[in-house]
């Protein structure tokens, strides 16, 4: 019975489950018992032992796994819209007088209405007075703060360990119009590096925004003959074939005639340029 | 750190989006833990797919009453014995078969370490899934009692009772392996 209690209690700390102290009695016991030593030796060796580095998954996996998630997304979005459908089309049916009094006495149609009310006495005065220029810089300077608080922002999340951080960080960054070439630039760094698929995809598909990619065009360019994964070498390809100059245009078709791409990304290229002629 | 429980809520609540964390915070572990389970890496990542689709199909089902860790791995093996037994041909292992030790190896201290844990790999690979499950689960998954006691479905005296006689029957694998190299 003290052997039982001993080797639970040396299993339980090991594994974080118990950091209470062993009784005397039970440790006078263990001191007379070289067996149970041996027993508790080869259960410390066992816990402690260094064990083989994690096995890393491949990016197939977080393609599969967000290409899913998106999926799960979308048929949620079209569940709820439907069930807004179905609601508004019950309370369609008629009311009686006393339930539509009701319903104009209940706080949020209240609410509602005294915060239309506010905006609209609001801008009625800001239109009126004589200042209306200086209320249009001032926004105008409110917005230009916006932009730079979800600029630093965006650069701060691009830098977190999670993917799904860096993820949210792209999205805000698209919300900037990605208007700081130093947010373009930490993009560019994060897509010739990041780990994870799905981020990189994303910031390709925010590049897009951008319509012409000045300086960072050569090094995108780079970026899309060097690149090992098939899938972000396609939609590099597909940026550049999209956005791009005539220049990176030809020295992609370029690349293609030499056959220096993948063929599944010549394939690709040729189906665009295809399509374009067409 | 984020709390997994409050954001698979946040999930069940139809914010979709927050399963990427979850996914992030976890897919690295589970997909060792299949490997572990003697799963090549293909299906490995196949089962970490297969389990994170399930644990959105089922996300009304989670009730908070256990961690969510607890209860994805609840998942996590109900998936791989889906899979097995839609598969009766398939044989577990492939991966498993590296640990095989080499009689060529020999026993100098400096790689004594090595040695050591390429035993301990192969007495865990030896003993019976049951058994080798408990162990992972606590050892390498890090889950506690009380997670693994929800995971099981038993009582915390005989999940300890279980450990004990798996992590025995572990040493005496061990000390015939450690006998058969000597």
């Amino acid at each position: 019975m003290n052997n039982q209690k001993i080797i639970d209690w040396k299993i339980a700390s090991l594994a974080d489950n118990d950091d209470s102290e062993l009784s005397e009695e039970l440790q006078r016991y263990l001191a007379k018992n070289n067996q149970l030593q041996e027993e508790l030796l080869f259960i410390e060796q066992f816990w402690t032992n260094e064990s083989k580095p994690l096995v890393m998954p491949s990016d197939k996996l977080d393609a599969n796994f967000y290409q899913m998630l998106s999926r799960a997304q979308s048929a949620e979005q079209q569940t709820s819209l439907q069930q807004n459908n179905h609601h508004s089309s019950v309370q369609e049916q008629p009311l009686s007088l006393l339930d539509k009094v009701k319903r104009w006495l209940m706080p949020t149609p209240i609410a509602q209405f005294a915060t239309l009310t506010f905006v609209f006495v609001l801008g009625f005065n800001l239109n009126q007075g004589p200042n209306n220029d200086k209320t249009s810089a001032d926004l105008s300077v409110l917005q230009q703060d916006i932009s730079s608080l979800t600029t630093v922002l965006a650069m701060s999340m691009l830098q977190k360990d999670s993917a799904s951080e860096r993820l949210s960080g792209v999205a805000y960054s698209r919300q900037t119009d990605l208007s700081n070439p130093l947010l373009v630039e930490q993009l560019i760094a994060l897509l010739a590096r990041d780990k994870s698929t799905s981020v990189r995809l994303a910031i390709i598909n925010s590049l897009g925004e951008l319509k012409s990619f000045g300086s960072s065009e050569q090094q995108l360019f780079t970026l899309a003959t060097k690149e090992e994964n098939l899938l972000v070498q396609i939609e590099l390809c597909r940026l550049l074939l999209n956005y791009g100059s005539v220049e990176i245009k030809k020295l992609l078709t370029e690349q293609v005639n030499q056959q220096f791409l993948k063929p599944e990304v010549q394939e690709f290229i040729k189906a665009q340029s295809l399509a374009s002629y067409i | 750190m984020f709390d997994e429980k409050e954001l698979m809520f946040q999930v069940k609540a139809g914010q979709l989006d927050k399963l990427a964390t979850l996914f992030e915070n976890n897919k690295v572990q589970l997909f060792n833990y299949f490997i572990r389970t003697g799963n090549n890496r293909a299906l490995s990542e196949d089962l970490v797919q297969e389990t994170f689709m399930r644990v959105l199909a089922y996300r009304t089902s989670f009730s908070g009453s256990s961690t969510f860790k607890s209860w994805m791995y609840g998942i996590a093996r109900n998936t791989v014995a889906e899979h097995y037994r839609k598969n009766k041909n398939q044989v577990l292992n492939c991966d498993m078969d590296d640990e095989e030790l080499t009689n060529e190896q020999t026993l100098c201290e400096e790689f004594e370490d090595d040695q050591r844990s390429n035993i301990f790999n192969k007495s865990l690979a030896s003993i019976s899934p049951e058994d080798r499950e408990i162990i992972m689960l606590s050892r390498f998954q890090q889950l506690n009692y009380q997670e693994i006691s929800t995971l099981l479905d038993c009582n915390l005296n005989t999940l300890k009772s279980r450990m004990r006689n798996a992590v025995s029957k572990l040493q005496m694998s061990y000390q015939k392996l450690v006998g058969e190299v000597n």
